[in-house]
């Protein structure tokens, strides 16, 4: 199996909230490959936002190593960290920012600083078609459902063409047809462009697209035994599940 | 200069009256006036910048700058309206990830005819201006929020908009870091000779206008400054 384009091994972080310390991912480890597609379902404020933030290398863990491709991300420069966030990794939102811009535009704007008008128009362009958003491209996000605004997120998300979606849960507020929807749409992407996804999930039901589910909890990303077997690994039942018969990339 | 002339928007309720989201909103505001619209949640203040906008038509009356009917413009129009005429400062900041606080600020330069290199030229001495001439190479997640929200500032400035929208634009600061940027809204106004329309529900913003409205229900009445400073002592 190929290296693993994303990694976290044995990563930690804790924050202070008053007095207390509050150690929201203990000894987090987790590998995710070109063209997977990895959900991390959590409590609220299990930190998965903090691990998604941590995977983007917009947060240094207190302990552990992060590796894009290989690359350790706390021996990047500056300049590292800035390409690494603007052509590798894609990040979705839960909540769009609002913009007065019509969604073509909106999709377009960071494509503006490596393209010209009509070339990054063109491919915002491409990426409202493939989400099949491209007769919204005139209007604006205030005219949007919930799930336009979703889909145009991850157009927003995948236009710049990253090998990386980091996705923090865009359909909190969907249905469980449009969060079905999102989840086919995104596991498509995944498969036609080696794409590989992170994605923070609502619930278990929704994560049934991706190739593989995390749980958040107590600070720890439960993870499958190497071998597949319950080895009672700290007397710890509840385990990670690798869905059968969904192939992992080669 | 903007002019709204018995601005009218309503939206169907699911049982009986519709909600008169704006209903009859008067009001003119000079090129180099700072007006604050102040009201609490669900006055119709968002309905109100939605309208000036362009991104809702009012079912009836008439909002004009600059001898121009933005309520009667095409979408095409309007796309552009926003574009080039029309500058907006909100809460939430659009800011792309990676990007330098030059890059980000000159953006909306990038999606007008203009190249890329002449964008960044031009932005440079507002970003100085606007206090961030030693941050243009930082990248915005090395920026404070305060710095943030001056990117988002200069960004809406950067076509010479004839008006300003800044929708609660302080909401994500602390207190000093808010003040400053409203300050900042201030000085632009004065200096660019800018319209700004300031919406939000903190009387401590509203008090850095010119000119402050009270917006409820979807009518508009001029504060009186008593009002306000009982306000102000209410917190």
């Amino acid at each position: 199996m190929p290296d693993a384009l994303l990694s976290l091994d044995s990563v930690s972080k804790s924050y202070w909230r008053g007095p207390s310390e509050v150690r929201v991912l203990s000894d987090a480890c987790l590998e995710l490959h070109a063209g997977e597609f990895m959900g991390v379902w959590g409590r609220r404020g299990a930190g998965k936002t903090t691990l998604l933030r941590i995977a983007a290398g917009l947060e240094t863990p207190d302990r552990g190593t992060v590796r894009f491709d290989g690359e350790d991300l706390s021996l990047l420069s500056e300049q590292g960290h800035a390409r690494l966030r603007r052509d590798e990794i894609g990040w979705i939102r839960r909540s769009g920012p609002r913009s007065e811009l019509c969604i073509l535009d909106y999709v377009a704007l960071p494509l503006l600083i490596e393209h010209g008008q009509r070339e990054a128009k063109r491919r915002a362009d491409r990426a409202l078609r493939r989400v099949g958003m491209a007769e919204c491209a005139g209007q604006h996000w205030e005219s949007l459902s919930d799930g336009e605004r979703a889909l145009v997120a991850i157009a927003h998300g995948i236009a710049r063409r990253p090998r990386l979606l980091l996705i923090d849960d865009p359909t909190a507020n969907l249905g469980v047809r449009e969060r079905e929807e999102i989840m086919i749409l995104l596991r498509a992407l995944v498969e036609e462009t080696n794409l590989a996804v992170l994605m923070t999930v609502p619930d278990m039901p929704t994560a049934l697209r991706s190739h593989q589910l995390r749980a958040l909890s107590g600070g720890r990303l439960l993870t499958p035994p190497p071998d597949g077997r319950d080895d009672g690994d700290d007397g710890d039942e509840d385990n990670v599940i690798d869905f059968p018969g969904i192939q992992r990339s080669a | 200069m903007l002019e709204l002339r018995e601005l009218v928007k309503h939206f169907p309720a699911a049982s009986g009256a519709p909600i008169r989201a704006v209903d009859g909103v008067t009001l003119a505001v000079p090129d180099g006036e700072f007006v604050a619209l102040y009201g609490p949640s669900g006055s119709g203040k968002t309905t109100l910048l939605m309208l000036i906008a362009a991104l809702m038509r009012p079912d009836s009356g008439s909002i004009v700058l600059n001898e121009c009917d933005i309520s009667k413009l095409s979408d095409a129009d309007s796309a552009r309206y926003r574009l080039n005429e029309l500058g907006f400062v909100r809460q939430t900041l659009n800011l792309i990830t990676g990007a330098s606080a030059l890059d980000n600020a000159a953006l909306k330069l990038m999606g007008t005819d203009m190249g890329a290199r002449e964008a960044r030229r031009r932005i440079v001495p507002l970003l100085d201006r606007l206090g961030l001439g030693e941050r243009v190479s930082h990248r915005a997640e090395q920026l404070s929020m305060g710095e943030r929200q001056r990117v988002m500032i200069a960004r809406a400035l950067s076509t010479e908009p004839k008006l300003l929208l800044a929708d609660e634009p302080t909401g994500s600061l602390d207190s000093m870091r808010g003040r400053e940027v409203l300050e900042l809204l201030a000085e632009t106004c004065r200096e660019r000779k800018v319209a700004v329309l300031l919406v939000t529900h903190d009387p401590q913003a509203a008090s850095f206008a010119d000119r402050v409205f009270a917006l409820r229900d979807g009518r508009l009445a001029e504060h009186e400054p008593d009002h306000l400073s009982a306000a102000l002592k209410a917190g």
